[in-house]
Protein backbone atom coordinates (compact mmCIF):
# COMPACT_ATOMS: atom_id res chain seq x y z
CA UNK A 1 0.00 0.00 0.00
CA UNK A 2 1.33 3.55 -0.59
CA UNK A 3 2.01 5.61 2.32
CA UNK A 4 1.31 8.94 2.18
CA UNK A 5 2.00 11.37 4.82
CA UNK A 6 -0.99 12.80 6.37
CA UNK A 7 0.51 15.35 8.83
CA UNK A 8 -0.67 18.46 7.63
CA UNK A 9 -4.33 17.57 8.18
CA UNK A 10 -6.95 18.27 10.55
CA UNK A 11 -9.78 16.32 11.26
CA UNK A 12 -13.29 16.52 13.20
CA UNK A 13 -13.78 13.45 14.54
CA UNK A 14 -18.12 13.23 15.92
CA UNK A 15 -18.86 10.18 17.80
CA UNK A 16 -20.99 10.11 21.41
CA UNK A 17 -19.14 6.82 22.05
CA UNK A 18 -16.00 8.48 24.24
CA UNK A 19 -14.08 5.02 23.63
CA UNK A 20 -14.40 4.69 19.68
CA UNK A 21 -13.47 8.71 19.52
CA UNK A 22 -10.09 8.11 21.84
CA UNK A 23 -9.24 4.69 19.68
CA UNK A 24 -10.25 7.03 16.22
CA UNK A 25 -8.12 9.90 17.73
CA UNK A 26 -5.29 6.86 18.33
CA UNK A 27 -5.06 5.67 15.09
CA UNK A 28 -5.15 8.94 13.12
CA UNK A 29 -2.11 10.12 15.18
CA UNK A 30 -0.52 6.48 14.17
CA UNK A 31 -1.05 7.92 10.88
CA UNK A 32 0.71 11.25 11.60
CA UNK A 33 -2.32 13.82 11.93
CA UNK A 34 -1.78 15.79 15.31
CA UNK A 35 -5.05 18.45 14.68
CA UNK A 36 -7.58 16.05 15.57
CA UNK A 37 -11.19 18.02 16.73
CA UNK A 38 -13.50 16.23 18.38
CA UNK A 39 -17.72 16.60 19.19
CA UNK A 40 -19.90 13.78 20.96
CA UNK A 41 -22.75 15.10 18.80
CA UNK A 42 -24.12 15.90 15.84
CA UNK A 43 -25.23 19.65 16.96
CA UNK A 44 -21.56 20.20 18.65
CA UNK A 45 -20.27 19.07 15.57
CA UNK A 46 -21.63 21.36 13.07
CA UNK A 47 -20.81 23.81 15.30
CA UNK A 48 -17.02 23.08 15.38
CA UNK A 49 -17.18 22.31 12.30
CA UNK A 50 -17.84 26.18 10.67
CA UNK A 51 -15.72 27.00 13.40
CA UNK A 52 -12.45 24.68 12.52
CA UNK A 53 -12.57 24.07 9.18
CA UNK A 54 -11.30 20.35 9.58
CA UNK A 55 -10.01 18.77 6.05
CA UNK A 56 -12.27 15.97 7.03
CA UNK A 57 -15.19 14.74 9.06
CA UNK A 58 -15.46 10.35 10.68
CA UNK A 59 -18.92 10.94 11.80
CA UNK A 60 -21.01 7.92 13.68
CA UNK A 61 -23.96 7.23 12.81
CA UNK A 62 -26.53 6.93 15.65
CA UNK A 63 -25.51 9.96 17.58
CA UNK A 64 -27.92 12.17 20.10
CA UNK A 65 -29.33 15.47 18.78
CA UNK A 66 -29.42 14.56 15.37
CA UNK A 67 -27.30 11.46 14.00
CA UNK A 68 -24.23 11.14 11.47
CA UNK A 69 -26.83 11.22 8.27
CA UNK A 70 -28.45 14.36 9.62
CA UNK A 71 -25.51 15.61 9.95
CA UNK A 72 -23.76 14.87 6.55
CA UNK A 73 -26.74 16.63 4.96
CA UNK A 74 -26.25 19.86 6.73
CA UNK A 75 -22.46 19.96 5.95
CA UNK A 76 -23.44 19.33 2.24
CA UNK A 77 -25.91 21.93 2.34
CA UNK A 78 -24.07 24.45 -0.01
CA UNK A 79 -26.00 27.51 1.32
CA UNK A 80 -24.96 27.16 5.14
CA UNK A 81 -21.97 24.94 4.99
CA UNK A 82 -18.37 26.42 5.30
CA UNK A 83 -17.30 23.43 3.11
CA UNK A 84 -19.87 21.78 1.44
CA UNK A 85 -17.34 19.67 -0.34
CA UNK A 86 -15.55 18.34 2.73
CA UNK A 87 -14.94 14.38 2.37
CA UNK A 88 -16.65 12.53 5.18
CA UNK A 89 -15.79 9.29 6.19
CA UNK A 90 -18.76 7.49 8.63
CA UNK A 91 -17.19 4.67 10.58
CA UNK A 92 -20.87 2.75 11.87
CA UNK A 93 -21.14 -0.94 13.32
CA UNK A 94 -24.78 -0.91 10.71
CA UNK A 95 -22.92 -3.41 7.82
CA UNK A 96 -26.16 -4.04 5.69
CA UNK A 97 -26.24 -2.94 1.79
CA UNK A 98 -29.57 -1.11 3.14
CA UNK A 99 -27.52 1.20 5.13
CA UNK A 100 -24.50 1.54 2.86
CA UNK A 101 -26.83 2.98 0.08
CA UNK A 102 -28.66 5.13 2.56
CA UNK A 103 -25.51 6.55 3.77
CA UNK A 104 -24.04 7.17 0.14
CA UNK A 105 -27.53 9.10 -0.80
CA UNK A 106 -26.82 11.55 2.38
CA UNK A 107 -23.24 12.29 0.94
CA UNK A 108 -20.93 10.30 2.93
CA UNK A 109 -17.72 10.24 0.88
CA UNK A 110 -16.72 6.80 2.06
CA UNK A 111 -18.41 4.19 4.46
CA UNK A 112 -15.81 2.38 7.29
CA UNK A 113 -17.86 -0.58 9.01
CA UNK A 114 -16.57 -1.65 12.54
CA UNK A 115 -15.05 -3.63 13.86
CA UNK A 116 -12.55 -1.06 12.43
CA UNK A 117 -9.09 -1.70 11.58
CA UNK A 118 -6.26 0.53 11.33
CA UNK A 119 -5.91 -0.30 7.58
CA UNK A 120 -9.04 0.13 6.08
CA UNK A 121 -9.58 3.93 8.14
CA UNK A 122 -6.13 4.77 6.12
CA UNK A 123 -7.15 3.62 3.20
CA UNK A 124 -10.61 5.32 2.89
CA UNK A 125 -8.86 8.52 4.20
CA UNK A 126 -6.30 8.25 1.56
CA UNK A 127 -8.85 7.43 -1.04
CA UNK A 128 -10.95 10.41 -0.01
CA UNK A 129 -7.86 13.25 0.07
CA UNK A 130 -5.80 11.87 -3.02
CA UNK A 131 -8.55 11.28 -5.38
CA UNK A 132 -11.95 12.11 -4.33
CA UNK A 133 -14.84 11.57 -6.95
CA UNK A 134 -16.58 14.31 -9.02
CA UNK A 135 -19.55 15.91 -7.16
CA UNK A 136 -23.10 15.44 -8.38
CA UNK A 137 -26.38 17.55 -8.16
CA UNK A 138 -29.90 16.36 -8.98
CA UNK A 139 -32.94 17.49 -7.85
CA UNK A 140 -32.68 14.84 -5.12
CA UNK A 141 -28.87 15.12 -4.67
CA UNK A 142 -25.92 16.54 -4.09
CA UNK A 143 -23.00 14.66 -3.12
CA UNK A 144 -19.63 12.85 -4.29
CA UNK A 145 -20.56 10.82 -7.72
CA UNK A 146 -22.04 7.40 -6.26
CA UNK A 147 -20.79 5.25 -8.97
CA UNK A 148 -16.71 4.61 -7.43
CA UNK A 149 -15.52 3.27 -10.23
CA UNK A 150 -17.06 4.15 -13.46
CA UNK A 151 -16.40 7.12 -15.35
CA UNK A 152 -18.72 9.83 -15.15
CA UNK A 153 -20.22 10.23 -18.68
CA UNK A 154 -21.91 6.68 -18.22
CA UNK A 155 -24.21 8.52 -15.68
CA UNK A 156 -27.61 7.85 -16.97
CA UNK A 157 -30.33 8.34 -13.94
CA UNK A 158 -30.64 10.30 -10.72
CA UNK A 159 -30.36 7.12 -8.60
CA UNK A 160 -27.64 5.24 -10.32
CA UNK A 161 -25.47 4.16 -7.47
CA UNK A 162 -21.82 2.14 -7.55
CA UNK A 163 -21.05 -1.12 -6.11
CA UNK A 164 -18.87 -1.38 -2.37
CA UNK A 165 -15.63 -1.52 -2.44
CA UNK A 166 -14.05 -4.78 -1.74
CA UNK A 167 -10.30 -5.93 -0.80
CA UNK A 168 -9.58 -6.93 -4.49
CA UNK A 169 -11.20 -3.17 -5.57
CA UNK A 170 -8.77 -1.57 -2.98
CA UNK A 171 -5.60 -2.79 -5.71
CA UNK A 172 -7.18 -0.44 -7.93
CA UNK A 173 -7.27 2.16 -6.01
CA UNK A 174 -3.90 1.89 -4.83
CA UNK A 175 -2.61 2.25 -8.12
CA UNK A 176 -5.09 5.52 -8.98
CA UNK A 177 -3.81 7.12 -5.92
CA UNK A 178 -0.09 6.30 -7.12
CA UNK A 179 -1.15 7.84 -10.25
CA UNK A 180 -2.58 11.02 -8.44
CA UNK A 181 0.71 11.36 -6.45
CA UNK A 182 3.09 11.05 -9.06
CA UNK A 183 0.57 13.69 -11.01
CA UNK A 184 0.87 16.34 -7.47
CA UNK A 185 4.57 15.70 -7.64
CA UNK A 186 5.17 16.35 -11.17
CA UNK B 1 -4.18 25.57 -1.79
CA UNK B 2 -4.74 25.99 -5.03
CA UNK B 3 -7.18 28.79 -6.51
CA UNK B 4 -8.45 26.88 -8.97
CA UNK B 5 -12.18 27.27 -10.16
CA UNK B 6 -14.93 25.00 -9.53
CA UNK B 7 -15.97 22.92 -12.74
CA UNK B 8 -19.59 22.28 -13.70
CA UNK B 9 -21.11 20.60 -16.53
CA UNK B 10 -24.51 19.80 -16.97
CA UNK B 11 -25.32 16.84 -18.41
CA UNK B 12 -28.88 15.26 -19.83
CA UNK B 13 -32.65 16.62 -19.65
CA UNK B 14 -35.78 15.39 -17.35
CA UNK B 15 -35.31 13.30 -15.16
CA UNK B 16 -31.64 12.67 -15.94
CA UNK B 17 -30.51 16.16 -15.86
CA UNK B 18 -27.79 16.52 -13.30
CA UNK B 19 -24.54 18.42 -12.90
CA UNK B 20 -21.07 16.97 -12.24
CA UNK B 21 -19.10 19.30 -10.20
CA UNK B 22 -15.32 19.27 -10.20
CA UNK B 23 -14.19 20.82 -6.87
CA UNK B 24 -10.59 22.08 -6.54
CA UNK B 25 -8.54 19.46 -4.38
CA UNK B 26 -7.15 21.66 -2.15
CA UNK B 27 -6.15 18.55 0.08
CA UNK B 28 -3.66 17.13 -2.38
CA UNK B 29 -1.65 19.89 -1.83
CA UNK B 30 -1.42 19.63 1.82
CA UNK B 31 -0.66 15.49 1.48
CA UNK B 32 3.03 14.08 0.02
CA UNK B 33 4.11 10.16 -0.23
CA UNK B 34 6.48 9.23 2.57
CA UNK B 35 10.15 9.15 1.78
CA UNK B 36 12.42 6.53 2.83
CA UNK B 37 15.45 7.91 4.90
CA UNK B 38 18.53 6.39 4.02
CA UNK B 39 19.91 3.27 6.14
CA UNK B 40 16.21 3.72 7.77
CA UNK B 41 13.32 0.96 7.50
CA UNK B 42 10.27 2.44 5.71
CA UNK B 43 7.96 4.33 7.47
CA UNK B 44 4.45 2.36 7.49
CA UNK B 45 1.47 4.82 8.87
CA UNK B 46 -0.75 1.90 9.31
CA UNK B 47 1.61 -0.35 11.64
CA UNK B 48 2.06 3.14 13.54
CA UNK B 49 -1.49 3.15 14.09
CA UNK B 50 -1.99 -0.27 14.95
CA UNK B 51 1.19 0.29 17.91
CA UNK B 52 -1.11 3.15 19.14
CA UNK B 53 -3.67 1.20 19.43
CA UNK B 54 -2.35 -1.15 21.40
CA UNK B 55 -1.25 1.16 23.66
CA UNK B 56 -5.11 1.63 24.83
CA UNK B 57 -5.07 -1.88 25.54
CA UNK B 58 -5.05 -1.68 29.25
CA UNK B 59 -7.90 0.10 28.75
CA UNK B 60 -10.68 -2.10 26.84
CA UNK B 61 -11.28 -4.43 30.05
CA UNK B 62 -12.82 -1.29 32.00
CA UNK B 63 -14.61 0.09 28.53
CA UNK B 64 -16.08 -3.60 28.51
CA UNK B 65 -17.00 -3.89 32.05
CA UNK B 66 -19.06 -0.59 31.40
CA UNK B 67 -20.78 -1.57 28.30
CA UNK B 68 -21.62 -4.54 29.99
CA UNK B 69 -23.56 -2.64 32.65
CA UNK B 70 -25.33 -0.43 30.32
CA UNK B 71 -26.32 -3.17 28.84
CA UNK B 72 -27.69 -5.01 31.92
CA UNK B 73 -29.14 -1.80 32.90
CA UNK B 74 -30.81 -1.05 29.84
CA UNK B 75 -32.71 -4.81 30.30
CA UNK B 76 -33.47 -4.40 34.20
CA UNK B 77 -35.17 -1.19 32.78
CA UNK B 78 -36.95 -2.60 30.14
CA UNK B 79 -37.76 -5.83 31.60
CA UNK B 80 -39.73 -3.68 34.84
CA UNK B 81 -41.21 -1.76 32.24
CA UNK B 82 -42.57 -4.61 30.63
CA UNK B 83 -43.95 -6.57 33.85
CA UNK B 84 -45.67 -3.10 34.81
CA UNK B 85 -47.56 -3.68 31.64
CA UNK B 86 -45.62 -1.52 29.00
CA UNK B 87 -45.74 -1.97 25.31
CA UNK B 88 -42.91 -3.52 23.56
CA UNK B 89 -41.16 -0.87 20.97
CA UNK B 90 -38.26 0.79 19.60
CA UNK B 91 -38.51 3.45 22.52
CA UNK B 92 -38.34 1.14 25.28
CA UNK B 93 -35.48 -0.59 24.55
CA UNK B 94 -33.62 2.42 23.63
CA UNK B 95 -30.92 2.46 26.16
CA UNK B 96 -30.53 -1.23 25.63
CA UNK B 97 -30.47 -1.14 21.73
CA UNK B 98 -27.22 1.69 22.11
CA UNK B 99 -25.83 -0.58 24.59
CA UNK B 100 -25.70 -3.66 22.55
CA UNK B 101 -24.88 -1.31 19.44
CA UNK B 102 -22.18 -0.19 20.94
CA UNK B 103 -20.70 -3.73 21.94
CA UNK B 104 -21.53 -4.89 18.18
CA UNK B 105 -19.00 -1.93 17.06
CA UNK B 106 -16.32 -2.38 19.65
CA UNK B 107 -16.24 -5.58 21.46
CA UNK B 108 -14.02 -7.40 18.79
CA UNK B 109 -11.78 -4.49 19.06
CA UNK B 110 -11.34 -4.65 22.44
CA UNK B 111 -10.56 -8.59 22.12
CA UNK B 112 -13.67 -10.01 22.72
CA UNK B 113 -15.07 -11.41 19.05
CA UNK B 114 -18.13 -13.51 20.28
CA UNK B 115 -19.26 -10.73 22.54
CA UNK B 116 -19.41 -8.82 19.47
CA UNK B 117 -21.24 -11.77 17.15
CA UNK B 118 -23.95 -12.27 20.18
CA UNK B 119 -24.39 -8.06 20.55
CA UNK B 120 -25.03 -8.16 16.63
CA UNK B 121 -27.76 -10.83 17.12
CA UNK B 122 -29.74 -8.74 20.00
CA UNK B 123 -29.06 -5.61 17.73
CA UNK B 124 -31.02 -7.62 14.91
CA UNK B 125 -34.32 -7.88 17.29
CA UNK B 126 -33.97 -4.65 19.04
CA UNK B 127 -33.68 -2.46 15.60
CA UNK B 128 -36.57 -4.52 14.10
CA UNK B 129 -40.10 -3.41 15.11
CA UNK B 130 -41.80 -6.19 13.72
CA UNK B 131 -39.72 -8.66 14.73
CA UNK B 132 -39.39 -6.64 18.90
CA UNK B 133 -43.25 -8.08 18.49
CA UNK B 134 -42.74 -11.54 18.62
CA UNK B 135 -39.61 -12.27 20.25
CA UNK B 136 -39.95 -14.03 23.25
CA UNK B 137 -38.71 -12.01 25.98
CA UNK B 138 -36.57 -14.73 27.14
CA UNK B 139 -34.41 -14.78 24.14
CA UNK B 140 -33.20 -11.36 24.74
CA UNK B 141 -32.74 -11.98 28.48
CA UNK B 142 -30.55 -15.03 26.93
CA UNK B 143 -28.86 -12.34 24.66
CA UNK B 144 -27.99 -10.37 27.47
CA UNK B 145 -27.17 -13.32 30.09
CA UNK B 146 -24.82 -14.90 26.89
CA UNK B 147 -23.18 -11.47 27.15
CA UNK B 148 -22.28 -11.35 30.47
CA UNK B 149 -21.00 -15.16 31.32
CA UNK B 150 -18.58 -14.85 27.69
CA UNK B 151 -16.98 -12.23 29.37
CA UNK B 152 -16.86 -13.46 32.58
CA UNK B 153 -15.43 -16.63 32.01
CA UNK B 154 -13.50 -15.04 29.20
CA UNK B 155 -9.94 -16.65 30.26
CA UNK B 156 -11.44 -20.04 31.07
CA UNK B 157 -9.65 -23.03 29.09
CA UNK B 158 -12.45 -24.15 26.46
CA UNK B 159 -14.51 -20.86 26.65
CA UNK B 160 -14.02 -19.94 23.22
CA UNK B 161 -15.37 -23.02 22.00
CA UNK B 162 -18.50 -22.53 24.48
CA UNK B 163 -18.65 -19.05 23.39
CA UNK B 164 -18.58 -19.66 19.58
CA UNK B 165 -21.68 -22.22 20.14
CA UNK B 166 -23.53 -19.75 22.61
CA UNK B 167 -22.68 -17.14 19.79
CA UNK B 168 -23.96 -19.10 16.81
CA UNK B 169 -27.46 -20.60 18.59
CA UNK B 170 -28.38 -17.58 19.34
CA UNK B 171 -27.87 -16.23 16.25
CA UNK B 172 -29.80 -18.89 14.30
CA UNK B 173 -32.81 -18.46 16.62
CA UNK B 174 -32.68 -14.57 16.19
CA UNK B 175 -32.54 -15.39 12.68
CA UNK B 176 -35.33 -17.47 12.52
CA UNK B 177 -37.78 -14.64 14.07
CA UNK B 178 -36.72 -12.73 11.97
CA UNK B 179 -37.81 -14.63 9.07
CA UNK B 180 -40.76 -15.21 10.53
CA UNK B 181 -41.69 -11.56 11.33
CA UNK B 182 -40.66 -10.51 7.68
CA UNK B 183 -43.98 -10.17 5.67
CA UNK B 184 -44.04 -12.59 2.34
CA UNK B 185 -43.48 -10.81 -0.74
Amino acid sequence: MNSIDLSALRCLVVDDNSHMRRIVRMLLHGYGIREVIEAEDGASGLEMFQTNVPDFVIVDWAMPIFNGLELTRMLRNTESSINPYVPIIMITGHSDKKRVVEARDAGITEFVCKPLSAKALYQRIVLSVVSPRPFIRTKTFFGPDRRRFTGVSNFSGEERRGNDATDAQFTQIDSLIQDQLEKTDG
Amino acid sequence: MTDQAISTTKVGAGKTAHEIITPPNKLKAKVKPLRQRPGQPAEDPVARAERELKKLEPQFEIWMEKDIKRLKSGWDTFSEAVEGGASVNSELVADMFHAAHDLKGQAATFGQPYIASVAASMCMILENESALSIVPKILIEQHVNAVIAIYREREKSHANAIAFKLSDELSVATKAFIVASTPAE
